[in-house]
């Protein structure tokens, strides 16, 4: 416990996000071996190498329990910024030794030679509008299940579009009632390794229930809309039955690291996994302390004997949302964007521009919808061909054959679009789908001819 | 003890209902202006989720939105096609109808942001909104009431998933869905401990009057201005959905009032435009929306009964339909392939309007399955032989 509080005091430090007002600065990327010093609201401050600076939003690359990892603050984090200049490699200089973030950065590990990926692409335009873009994952109804309608692979094919449309920003707009707990980490993998090094990214959480609230805990800048919730992450399977013992544990610690990754206290998913309470300190700087109990905290945000989970009103009442928005201009307001450029193109029925990358999110999922509800129809149709082939002669056997034939490569359309469906509707894990699956089907097909040839 | 605390309740209610009677005034800002403003009346009247769904009712709005109306009121009265009794075995699901709920709100919230230049004024005006409708009026920032209404029948919450599993996994199903009610609640501007109140049994909630606002205390009264909303008594389900209960709550006119969500209580058209400050002023639109309602009741009434039609010739197969020549055979699974894409074109179009217990009880297969009918049917033709 006293680890989690003390590891709790220092993500605050880091993470916590007071309303301030705008900062406007030029979008630049920032030249290689760049030192910066932030000053923090709270007085503290942080140095490093600065891998990035878009309109307010700064990277710095610091060490975070011996391990080196790039960190983003909103200009709410932070009070003033300052370049250093050109730094010698293990060159730089501890941060203030007052400062509760002071541990996380360790002069012989800060600032190594060269900057990551973001810095490497694309050179921005100075002063020009920062241009964002909305992806989203699951829309809610029948195309919502993390796993399926919510995975890594498309995230990933998207990030090419997104840096050929000059995106800075991707707001991830989130509407999933939960799914799949295998897809957690490779879609919180893509956000953070990925997204969250090229474009300020930036979670607006309409629906994000168990593996969707999961899948969005590595993204540190949170807004709700103000219907918004987030948690209720229990694992479970079955008739409600609990994910328990070992596979338990390994499911709080992998989401121990993934609170980490989005600098929020683990105490709170810990809150939202397992009936453990919650309360938090809300101190007039700001600053957040969360307890695991309903005695320690002046808000208490979970009593005993339930599973959290945030509303708007709560999220912003502990900082976790850094703001509430229910339209794109609320969120660019409530992001401290004083301009702003949704790139993409306005379609009837949707609230937001639709840019190349959420269009093949949207095709993505759509495909993956009419494949779900006609896979079990093609195995059927697959099925019964190659049983009536069985009775036929070589005529019969021959267009029987060729219906399976059919079948099974509709099948393999909709696995190789979407391979968890492998897993989902074959009980065969995806690796394996063309030894276990294909390979064999094929097979059978394929002496189902030869005996038409004898 | 019981009928003592019921009493003051009783009394407590009328109390505060008297003085926001006599503290309310018409607001007299909108007969201010030099147009008068246009006021649109739509009623939502039948089984919710089957007569009151999305698509009408995004019709109606629509229509609203192009007769270009400043104010838009909605009357809602349902009345379930089973009697609340007798939906009582299910009652536990009722909660769950805010899933369906979720389908239909867009329609008043993002769909007036995205699709009207200017915002119009949302107006609900309940009679009876119970089970999954009684989310509806809370998107409205203006409630009023009948005096017989009644507002609520989702206190099944706490019970839904009775002894089933693991405790850890339904208190995890009972908090994602208690809190996107609450932030519909929020989203509306009221108060989150409302929607617990008439959700969750044994939710001790009372309140307290401050400047004429109400205070929600989450614990029972402690003192003589203190009123008790609901208290941690057991109550049957049947009484849950009476509104009769103290474990859940469900609004009255009187409790409306008195916590704030409804604005006043009123009877008919008349005096709700009055309350609404535009008795003197408005121009009232002669919309389509009552024969949007009725077109879309009729036609899904007939939609259900030509499904159960086809469906019965479908599984009547291919018995006495013209001998067993391969011509025959042939006509047979071509009319069983029309009729099955009758039966799925129809689902396709009043889907929203059948849900699960729907098709339970009327014996309808998912469009999948008819697919695959479909499929085998097509099979059998592949193979057949003169």
């Amino acid at each position: 416990m006293k680890f989690r509080q003390l590891k709790s005091k220092m993500l605050s430090a880091l993470g916590a996000l007071a309303i301030g007002f705008a900062v406007a600065m030029p979008i630049t990327d920032a030249d290689a071996a760049t030192r910066a010093k932030l000053t923090m609201k709270d007085g503290t401050s942080i140095e490093g190498e600065l891998v990035r600076e878009v309109d307010g939003l700064v990277w710095i690359k610091i060490v975070v329990d011996g391990k080196e990892e790039t960190k983003m603050f909103t200009s709410s984090d932070y009070s003033k910024f300052e370049k250093l200049g050109d730094a010698a490699p293990a060159a730089s200089k501890p941060a203030t030794p007052a400062a509760p973030a002071t541990p996380e950065t360790k002069p012989a590990d800060a600032a190594p030679a060269t900057t990551t990926a973001p810095a490497e692409s694309k050179p921005r335009t100075a002063n020009r509008v920062p241009r964002a873009a909305v992806i989203t994952l699951g829309e809610g109804g029948d195309k919502d299940m993390v796993g399926i309608y919510v995975m890594a692979k498309p995230l990933r094919d998207a990030i090419a579009l997104l840096k050929k449309d000059n995106v800075d920003i991707v707001v991830f707009r989130i509407n999933s009632g939960g799914g799949a707990l295998l897809e957690i980490q490779p879609l919180s993998d893509v956000i953070y390794d990925e997204y969250r090094k090229n474009f300020r990214t930036v979670a607006w959480i309409d629906y994000a229930i168990s593996a969707a609230a999961m899948t969005s805990h590595c993204i540190e800048e949170i807004y709700m809309t103000p219907e918004g919730a987030y948690g209720a992450c229990t694992g479970w399977f079955g008739a409600l039955q609990a994910v328990q013992g070992r596979g338990l544990e390994e499911v709080l610690f992998q989401m121990e690291k993934i609170s980490a990754r989005g600098n929020h206290d683990a105490q709170i998913m810990r809150a939202m996994q397992i009936m453990e309470p919650l309360s938090a300190t809300v101190s007039e700087r700001g600053q957040v302390t969360f307890y695991q109990d309903t005695t320690s905290g002046n808000l208490v945000l979970n009593p005993k004997g339930r599973v959290f989970t945030f509303t708007s009103q709560t999220a912003a009442a502990v900082r976790f949302s850094s703001g509430t928005a229910s339209t794109l201009d609320e969120l660019a307001k409530a992001m401290n964007l004083q301009e702003v450029e949704w790139v993409g193109v306005k379609k009837p029925g949707f609230a937001w521009p639709i840019c190349a990358a959420e269009q093949m999110q949207m095709e993505f999922r759509e495909k993956t919808y009419k494949d779900e509800q006609a896979l079990d129809g093609y195995r059927i149709t697959l099925d019964t061909a190659m049983q009536m082939a069985q009775q036929g002669d070589d005529e019969t056997k021959a267009k029987l054959a060729g219906k399976a034939r059919e079948a099974m490569n509709r099948i393999v359309s909709a696995i190789n679009n979407n391979r968890n469906l492998a897993l989902f509707k074959f009980n065969i894990f995806p690796d394996r789908f063309r030894e276990e699956w294909i390979e064999p089907t094929d097979k059978k097909i394929r002496d189902l001819l030869k005996k038409e040839r004898k | 003890m019981l009928q003592r605390l019921r009493k003051t309740l009783t009394n407590a209610v009328r109390g505060v209902a008297f003085a926001a009677a006599t503290l309310a005034a018409p607001s007299a800002l909108a007969q201010d202006s030099q147009t008068p403003p246009r006021v649109y009346f739509m009623e939502l009247t039948g089984d919710f989720g089957y007569d009151i769904t999305q698509t009408p009712i995004r019709d109606a709005m629509r229509d609203a939105r192009n007769q270009n109306a400043d104010v838009v009121i909605v009357k809602i009265d349902t009345t379930p096609k089973q009697s609340e009794f007798e939906r009582l075995p299910d009652d536990k699901q009722n909660f769950d109808e805010l899933f369906r709920a979720q389908d239909i709100l867009p329609v008043f919230t993002d769909e007036i942001r995205r699709e009207w230049s200017k915002k119009p004024r949302l107006v609900f005006w309940v009679k009876k909104a119970m089970g999954g409708a009684a989310f509806l009026p809370f998107v409205a920032p203006e409630i009023y009431m009948t005096g017989d209404a009644k507002l609520g029948g989702i206190g099944g919450i706490g019970v839904m998933y009775g002894s089933t599993g693991d405790e850890v996994v339904r208190q995890k199903q009972y908090s994602l869905r208690m809190a996107r009610a609450e932030g519909y609640f929020i989203a509306g501007g009221y108060d989150p401990k409302i929607v617990r109140a008439m959700a969750e049994p044994k939710y001790v909630l009372s309140y307290r009057l401050e400047g004429g606002r109400p205070v929600f205390l989450e614990r029972m009264p402690e003192r003589p201005d203190e009123f008790v909303l609901t208290t941690d008594e057991v109550d049957s389900m049947e009484a849950v959905v009476r509104g009769q209960t103290r474990s859940v709550l469900t609004l009255t006119a009187d409790v409306g009032r008195a916590i704030g969500v409804s604005k006043a209580t009123v009877d008919n058209l008349d005096d709700l435009l009055f309350q609404l400050g535009l008795s003197r002023n408005h121009t009232m639109i002669q919309g389509r929306s009552g024969r949007i309602m009725e077109a879309w009741k009729r036609d899904v009434e007939l939609a259900s009964k030509e499904i159960r039609k086809s469906l019965e010739e479908i599984d009547r197969g291919m018995e006495g339909q013209g001998g067993n020549s391969f011509e025959a055979r042939t006509q047979a699974r071509g009319r069983q392939i029309r009729l099955i894409n009758d039966v799925i074109a129809r689902l396709n179009r009043f889907g929203e309007a059948f849900g699960p217990r729907w098709h339970n009880e009327n014996n309808v297969r998912q469009i999948a399955q008819l697919q695959i009918e479909k499929e085998q049917l097509e099979l059998q033709q592949l193979v057949d032989k003169k």
